[in-house]
């Protein structure tokens, strides 16, 4: 039974016993906070007052009656306490204090990024966390807590496109929202070389030190440039240590740990080392889906859970969801279709026709020995009779990618496998393709087979 | 304990002070008769009176001649009305079945009331305080801070001081239109990292009823029960905190201004008050304009004609023009003791800082008027 129903009951049942003063001074006010069952017959009730004189007034005089009367409805045994709680309305942001001065800091923070050369719009809030990146999601908000003592230096690495830049702005970002005036700089591997091949050249390296060590905030990205390159080790070397000692925080991004980085110094090595390394993985498809709708709503497009889906199930890069979006955002504004999932599809089949992973044509064989292999079936059975879970979908697996990567016929794929009707396989895709966006570990199989056959 | 027969005799002085301020806190629209009366009881050779409207609850006590102990409720403001009538001096108390008898030399009264037990619970001791107050710092939560509160119902969150217990104990209040910051000192705290929403309003009670008191006060707050309990010597003031999320004042705290002006404090609430008589016509609206001259206040009404007043001031930055409800700036002007104040700005649609110049932990903002 509902809370709020159960509730109404009850204050109908005293109501009757009380009178009206009695009863609206005492109970106008309260409802139930939470419900739980202890037993079959026995459960616990949580009822929240205004205040604790009211909590004390019910419990004194209508513990009782309230009590009889909630056994009553819920023909239950309750054991009732009271909590003080007032049923809270949201502050209204739309004050003209809090409304105006939240556009107006938001333009400051924007010049304060600019002044740093951090690209704005890369916040905490618009970064969507799940298993792969949680960690370093933690690490970074402990950073922007306590710079340059939580972790320090703090090191993302990972592939491309999977947030470490969006979360070591994301730290630039929030130490600013508290202070406009924290010196933070961004800069790539490749911009800290060129400044300091620039300021030897016009023999300004005093201006170049000046800048770099007196940031609150330094953060590098794709360090990995500067391996191999003598002097600006060095200088980024005392640059590093001017800061840490001065209690400043670092963070650096790179496409592997440090201990892979080649000809980097040791001395460098160590001093990454010593603070804390994080890997991202690739996100997986729930985080995909949820990358997907908040990119979606950067635009100001407002996608169905379904078709957010759908996208995150066909491609894999967080870069390339972005690039589908504004390919997907052109085309409602171009051509003025409704946004439906057969729309989506059909562009995303256009976007992995583009994108296609295999460089030359893949013989069916090699699918089905891949599927094979992958599965470690029996190419007898996966082209045989048996209708067995393990073997169907496997082979369903297997059509399907005939099917929509190879571009086989439906009665070439029928006859490659097990000579089967193009009804048959006209099913299999079917299935595949709806359940691929539904079940993750679905999607991570057959990317798992493409790979092995490029 | 039902003891009905309570006989005392005590000083009209010292009971009128009493029950005025305990009438304070009885409802004013009470449906239920009991709280719209004031409960007597006696106490460890005390009168004690409390009352309450179920929000807010005090505890008043005054020392007495006890013959007999008893308790009853009568009604506020009857009692109020005939105790300050009575003649100063000696006023003895009776209880009898469901009346009390107040006489003194001529005068003898009757009023019915209502047995003690209907009475709510209303706390008289703060059993472990959480931190004390000192009673400048009320004064100061009262003056700079308090009247920044919302005062409707409608936004009860915004009704709060939204105390922060950090490095530092900061005081905020926002009605939406302006906002007071107050850094705190004289709270002694040992409990850092704890916040809570208190009602502006009984801030200002429990100030106005400590009145001339010095001595510091002791603050019990009860997370669990959601309440706040005050004590300072014979007074105990019991309120409910405010159930939920403070707006954040560091979102609407200005990072920077463009325009800025140094000013006699008397000058601006002269020129405010004189530009009041046309702005009070015209919603409220007075322009300011920042110039290198310093600032002129204008107000404008369609039916009655304008005003125009030159302030002097020392200014730097831009060039700009800015409206504010005239009223804002009184209580902002009337809030503060220095002699000379600092308001920046970043423009026309941007919140103004207001500034004692004297005291750097008291930030006033105000949201200017869109014309």
């Amino acid at each position: 039974m509902d809370q709020n129903y159960i509730w109404k009951n009850v204050l109908s049942t005293l109501k009757v016993s009380l009178s009206q003063a009695n009863f609206q001074t005492w109970f106008s006010s309260t409802f139930i906070v939470s419900l739980k069952k202890i037993s079959d017959k026995r459960q616990a009730v949580e009822i929240g007052c205004s205040s604790s004189f009211i909590a004390d007034g019910i419990e004194k005089r209508y513990f009782d009656l309230l009590q009889d009367a909630l056994n009553q409805t819920t023909t239950l045994k309750n054991d009732i306490t009271f909590v003080v709680r007032q049923k809270v309305k949201k502050p209204n942001q739309n004050e003209p204090l809090f409304a105006s001065s939240q556009i107006e800091n938001t333009a400051l923070i924007t010049d304060a990024l600019k002044r740093g050369r951090v690209r704005p719009g890369f916040t905490f809030e618009n970064f969507a966390v799940s298993g792969t990146n949680q960690m370093a999601h933690a690490a970074a908000e402990a950073v922007s807590r306590n710079p340059g003592h939580a972790y320090n230096p703090l090191f993302f690495y990972g592939g491309v496109g999977i947030g470490k830049t969006h979360l070591m702005l994301a730290i630039a970002h929030s130490l600013l929202e508290k202070d406009l005036n924290t010196r933070v700089a961004y800069c790539t591997g490749e911009d800290f070389t060129n400044e300091i091949v620039e300021a030897i050249r016009s023999k300004t390296t005093q201006t170049f030190k000046e800048k770099y060590r007196k940031l609150k905030l330094l953060m590098v990205d794709d360090i990995q440039f500067i391996a191999g390159k003598e002097r600006v080790q060095e200088e980024f070397f005392h640059t590093f240590n001017t800061l840490q000692s001065a209690g400043s925080q670092i963070v650096l991004t790179s496409d592997r740990p440090p201990h892979e980085i080649d000809k980097l110094e040791a001395r460098l090595r160590s001093r990454f080392e010593a603070g804390l390394i994080v890997d991202i993985a690739p996100p997986d498809f729930e985080l995909r889906a949820a990358i997907t709708l908040i990119k979606a709503k950067e635009r100001g497009v407002e996608l169905p859970m379904e078709i957010a889906q759908a996208i995150a199930a066909n491609i894999d890069s967080p870069r390339r969801i972005e690039g589908f979006l504004t390919k997907l955002t052109s085309h409602l504004a171009i051509t003025h279709e409704p946004l439906t999932v057969e729309l989506v599809n059909k562009l995303l089949s256009v976007t992995s026709g583009d994108t296609q992973t295999y460089k030359k044509p893949v013989s069916p064989q090699a699918v089905i020995n891949a599927v094979s292999i992958y599965y470690s079936l029996g190419k007898r059975s996966l082209l045989g009779e048996s209708r067995a879970q393990t073997v169907a979908l496997p082979r369903q697996i297997l059509m399907y990618i005939l099917r929509t990567d190879l571009r086989l016929p439906l009665q070439e794929v029928g006859r490659l496998v097990g000579g089967r009707d193009h009804t048959t396989v006209m099913h299999a895709v079917d299935k595949i393709s709806k359940n691929i966006s539904e079940k993750s570990g679905l999607h991570d199989d057959i990317l798992g087979i493409k790979k092995s056959i490029s | 304990m039902l003891l009905l027969s309570m006989k005392l005799s005590i000083l009209q002085e010292d009971l009128a002070g009493n029950i005025t301020l305990a009438s304070r806190f009885v409802s004013t629209r009470a449906q239920l008769p009991v709280l719209s009366n004031i409960l007597l009881k006696t106490q460890n050779g005390k009168l004690s009176l409390s009352a309450t409207n179920l929000e807010t609850g005090i505890n008043v006590s005054t020392g007495a001649k006890i013959e007999k102990e008893g308790t009853i409720t009568v009604p506020a403001k009857i009692l109020v009305d005939l105790v300050n009538h009575l003649p100063a001096g000696k006023v003895s108390l009776e209880v009898d079945k469901d009346q009390l008898k107040i006489s003194c030399n001529s005068i003898s009264a009757n009023i019915s009331g209502i047995p003690a037990t209907e009475f709510p619970n209303v706390p008289d001791l703060v059993k472990e305080a959480t931190f004390s107050l000192k009673r400048e710092t009320l004064d100061t939560l009262t003056d700079n801070v308090a009247f920044s509160a919302a005062t409707e119902d409608t936004r009860p969150i915004l009704t709060g001081i939204n105390l922060i217990v950090g490095e530092k104990v900061i005081a905020v209040a926002t009605d939406g239109f302006r906002m007071s910051y107050k850094e705190l000192d004289g709270v002694n705290f040992d409990k850092n990292g704890s916040k809570f929403l208190l009602p502006a309003r009984v801030v200002e009670e429990l100030n106005r009823a400590l009145g001339a008191k010095t001595e510091d006060v002791k603050v019990a707050v009860l997370q669990k029960e959601g309440q706040i309990i005050f004590q300072s010597e014979n007074i105990i003031l019991t309120s409910r905190l405010i159930d939920g999320e403070f707006p954040d004042y560091n979102r609407v705290m200005p990072k920077a201004w463009t325009t800025k002006a140094s000013l006699g404090k008397d000058e601006l609430l002269q020129a405010v008050k004189a530009t009041s008589v046309f702005a009070r016509e015209s919603a409220s609206i007075v322009r300011i304009k920042f110039d290198s001259n310093g600032l002129t206040l204008t107000s404008e009404s369609s039916q009655y004609g304008k005003e125009e007043i030159q302030v002097e001031a020392k200014t730097e930055g831009d060039e700009v023009q800015i409206a504010f409800n005239y009223k804002y700036l009184l209580d902002f002007l009337n809030s503060i003791d220095g002699d000379s104040i600092v308001i920046e700005t970043q423009g026309p649609t941007t919140p103004g800082v207001f500034q004692d110049s004297k005291d750097p932990t008291y930030k006033h903002i105000i949201m200017p008027v869109r014309v």
